[in-house]
């Protein structure tokens, strides 16, 4: 478990749009090991997504720029921060190569993902044959394992996607995902779409395949119920940043920043009696606009004399629990540099 | 308590016993010949084109004559038994034109829409799918063709070019395509922002690959729609450049030339007038039938 397949350091992705910037990601790290799974958990809007697209080099064009970081997949760095052109273009080519082999994808909605007029095993084929060298046949006989594998009876290899259910075209889009072996899978939301007990089916089959194909999972949710689930760390993302990032202990047993404390009292829980569910107040700063200190302080009930007007960096709580929060700062720590604005000045 | 046999059990038992082994296909296509099955009019128009397309095939042996057959001594007889359409000023019989007539208008005006799609889908597919200042090239310069009405540039190609069926293919092709073109780029525009194609993009398909296997088969209901119709307008078109003596010259016998050749006799023998102008409707009608079908049968959410 201790080699990094996966490792994001300091990554920054703007979209520049019309209207101005948009800070999508802000300066977020973490990194996978082999059959480890990471979950990145915040709200909607918090650029869960955005880092999902990153690292699978699918940022949308024009507006979508890394402007700076890497993204290091087995030591060598897959992002291109570079503007020009033809740096770009030849990172879209290494990147459509590994694309499918060595990074996949699970996208939210199993009901659009797969292509309508496609046979699903063709579709699971085609992957397969785009990335090895196999014949025809070896690669539909491949596709075929791999429906059995998801549980999916191999005799529906012909039959196309609108006569399955969301749940077993949720399991095709996984045998899609894992049809070439690969070292990452990302997962966006995979769960999202399904009902409850199908959830549970897709997470239990995801946990079970990437114990078999050894791979490094990137389970991004909202549900903190499926990062208790399945997740071995777990991050809390918000404004584009890593609020908080920990083992799932951690996460659960400590909850530190505000935020996570929040997100942790929205949940219904059994043990507690309580009468409505608490709610976090206010929306999340607008990422065209972030504000020059604690993106959460506007929200934050613990706002204190400590929340000095300026950015909070990571602090180490615990050996492997990290927390953005000047609560957390140790006693001896002091803003080194720069006061408010600093961040405007950096610019 | 014991279990009763109704005659309905055993009606279901049957049905049941007559499906095993049966595997249940349903693509997408064949859906839509379902769909397509039920409306009558739609099917009315199909089967008025297989018979037309059938006589064209077999003209050789439904003609009772030649194309050009001139027998002056039974020059502009009304319909009777022995010639059911009449003959024209140099007593030739009109069945038979109208017959041979069909080897004309049906494959001129496919080949014209086949040409027409062929070039505007290749630009389209690159504006579609490149997107931004491509597109606005592409797009641009069809306009700049689309700004001149087609007929008139049709009439202008093929004066330039001369009388001839393939200067007539080439015009009549070239002056619908930029409206073809703008057809397709819609329809691939539509399916590009659909969720599998983004997936074909995170397994690592290529362009070409993400447009030819991805893009145009989800596109292609709007597509076949257009080409229908398209088909009818080229070979009304056809018809009215051969009217105007600018497409296929007599003796040739389309129908558009020979409305044109007897327009004098209006007055005198109008029956020459009354059968082509009749098939071009007829085979106007059916195209314009089955395309309304298809519409409905490939896009059932549009009804």
């Amino acid at each position: 478990m201790s080699d990094k397949v996966l490792e994001v350091k300091n990554l920054i992705v703007h979209y520049e749009t019309d209207d101005g910037v948009a800070e999508a990601v802000n300066d977020i790290s973490f990194s996978i090991g082999a059959g480890e799974t990471v979950g990145l958990v915040g709200e909607t809007g918090a650029g869960k997504t955005t880092i999902a697209l990153t690292i699978m080099g699918l940022l949308p064009r024009p507006a979508g720029h890394v402007i700076s970081g890497e993204i290091l997949l087995d030591g060598k760095n897959i992002v291109e921060t570079s503007r020009s052109r033809f740096r770009q273009r030849q990172n879209d080519r290494m990147m459509r190569k590994l694309r499918g082999n060595d990074i996949s994808m699970i996208f939210q909605d199993p009901m659009s993902a797969l292509n309508p007029v496609l046979p699903v095993g063709e579709q699971i084929a085609e992957v397969i044959s785009l990335h090895n060298k196999v014949s025809k046949a070896e690669a539909v006989k491949r596709a075929m394992e791999m429906m059995e594998l998801v549980g999916i009876s191999a005799e529906r290899y012909k039959n196309y996607p609108h006569e399955f259910s969301g749940g077993m075209k949720q399991r095709i889009v996984i045998a899609i995902a894992l049809a070439c072996n690969p070292r990452v899978l990302i997962a966006d939301e995979p769960t999202t779409a399904l009902d409850v007990t199908i959830q549970a089916q897709v997470l239990q089959l995801m946990n079970g395949l990437k114990q078999k194909f050894n791979t490094a999972l990137l389970m991004i949710t909202h549900d903190l119920g499926v990062v208790a689930d399945i997740c071995d760390k777990c991050g809390v993302v918000y404004a584009g940043q890593m609020v908080e990032y920990g083992t799932i202990e951690h996460i659960f047993n400590n909850p530190s920043h505000p935020y996570t404390k929040a997100l942790f009292n929205a949940l219904p829980s059994l043990d507690k009696d309580v009468e409505r569910l608490e709610s976090i107040p206010g929306l999340m700063s607008d990422p065209m606009a972030l504000p020059p200190d604690c993106s959460f302080r506007e929200r934050c009930n613990a706002k204190c004399d400590k929340c000095i007007p300026k950015d909070p960096p990571l602090f180490e709580l615990e050996p492997g629990h990290f927390v953005r929060c000047y609560h957390f700062a140790p006693s001896d720590w002091e803003v080194t540099s720069g006061t408010a604005g600093e961040k405007e000045a950096s610019k | 308590m014991a279990k009763l046999y109704t005659p309905a059990m055993a009606a279901i038992d049957k049905k049941k016993a007559r499906l095993k082994g049966k595997v249940q296909k349903s693509s997408p296509g064949r859906e839509a010949w379902k769909r397509l099955r039920r409306n009558k009019l739609a099917i009315a128009g199909l089967v008025i084109l297989i018979i037309l397309v059938l006589i064209a095939v077999f003209a050789p042996f439904i003609a009772p004559e030649g194309i050009d057959n001139q027998v002056l001594t039974r020059r502009l007889q009304p319909p009777s038994s022995e010639h059911i359409m009449g003959t024209d000023e140099f007593g030739r019989d009109i069945f038979s034109r109208i017959i041979y007539g069909t080897q004309i208008s049906f494959p001129v005006g496919l080949i014209c829409t086949v040409i027409a799609f062929a070039l505007g889908g290749v630009l389209a597919s690159i504006a579609a799918f490149k997107g931004g200042r491509v597109d606005n090239v592409i797009m641009r310069f069809m306009d700049i063709f689309q700004s001149i009405p087609p007929l008139l540039f049709a009439i202008a190609i093929a004066a330039s070019l001369g009388n001839g069926i393939v200067n007539l293919v080439l015009a009549i092709s070239l002056s619908t395509m930029p409206a073809r073109s703008r057809v397709i780029r819609a329809a691939i525009l539509t399916v590009k922002s659909n969720d599998y194609i983004e997936s074909a993009r995170a397994i690592g398909a290529s362009s070409t690959r993400q447009l030819l296997k991805y893009m145009l088969p989800n596109a292609m209901g709007p597509i076949l729609t257009a080409f229908t119709f398209s088909v009818a307008t080229a070979i009304l078109t056809v018809s009215s450049m051969s009217y105007i003596g600018l497409g296929i010259t007599p003796p040739t016998p389309e129908w558009g030339s020979m409305l044109s050749s007897s327009k004098a006799l209006l007055r005198t023998a109008p029956y020459t007038l009354y059968f082509p102008g009749l098939m071009i409707m007829i085979t106007v009608l059916a195209l314009n039938l089955f395309g309304d079908g298809l519409r409905d049968a490939l896009d059932p959410r549009l009804k």
